[in-house]
């Protein structure tokens, strides 16, 4: 955001201060009307939803960077001689491998659940064998 | 939400608040900080009839109803500390924020 304060020598009176606040605060995506007749507390969240845009952006582009980081690891790792050698540029998005890897957890966490349950359930019925008398066969 | 004044005169409810067209307005009419010492009624009248201004934009600021709440309005120097704090409320949200200065009262 642009710098509200007060320059050496400048007197400002409060009129003067809020003139100045919201052009800032409308280069930041509020309106004329939410500045000068909203909730006072409104300006607040503006600055903190627009300091977690500049968090987001920050990170976009940060994994802008590894992507790119990624694509010149793949084309000097094709430089070798082996095709082993080869780094592959990911097949996917970093957020949807992340996905992808969650779901085969649970997908596998609910395999072992179901597999302890099929065991629990064979063993009691083998018990309940093993408890009924042999002559009542 | 910021703090505000309600009362009922004449069987209507009104509520005074500020907002920042509100602080601006009291400037226009002439309110500032340093004739607050000087001549303090003078100054909290103006705050006073400048904090309709949100909730009730009918009353003017010198109409007959104005004149007459204001007439009527108890305790006036003990509106002087609430109408400054409510006038410097629009304000003092914009300049606050987490500093890394930590202060205190002491004594």
């Amino acid at each position: 955001m642009e710098d509200s304060r007060i320059n050496e020598g400048e007197t400002l009176s409060f009129s003067d201060f809020l003139e100045r606040s919201c052009i800032e605060y409308m280069a930041i995506g509020m309106t004329y009307e939410q500045f000068w007749d909203g909730d006072n507390d409104a300006p607040k969240l503006f600055r903190e939803v627009w300091n977690r845009k500049a968090e987001m952006k920050d990170y976009d582009f940060w994994h802008s960077g590894q992507y790119v980081n990624m694509a010149v690891i793949n084309a000097i790792s094709r430089m070798g001689e082996s095709e082993r050698d080869i780094i592959p540029y990911p097949e996917k998005p970093y957020i949807e491998q992340e996905r992808e890897r969650k779901d085969m957890e649970k997908q596998r966490d609910y395999k072992e659940k179901e597999a302890l349950a099929a065991q629990q359930w064979m063993n009691d019925l083998v018990r309940l064998y093993a408890d009924v008398p042999k002559d009542s066969a | 939400m910021g703090k505000r004044i309600e009362f009922d005169y004449k069987e209507k409810h009104y509520i005074l608040e500020y907002s920042k067209r509100t602080v601006k307005i009291a400037e226009e009419e002439g309110f500032n900080f340093d004739d607050l010492a000087k001549k303090p009624l003078a100054m909290i009248e103006i705050l006073f009839r400048c904090a309709f201004y949100k909730n009730h934009k009918s009353i003017q600021f010198n109409s007959d109803i104005a004149n007459e709440i204001w007439d009527s309005i108890d305790d006036k120097t003990g509106l002087q500390e609430v109408l400054v704090e409510m006038y410097s409320e629009p304000v003092q949200q914009l300049i606050s924020g987490e500093g890394q200065t930590k202060w205190k009262i002491v004594g």
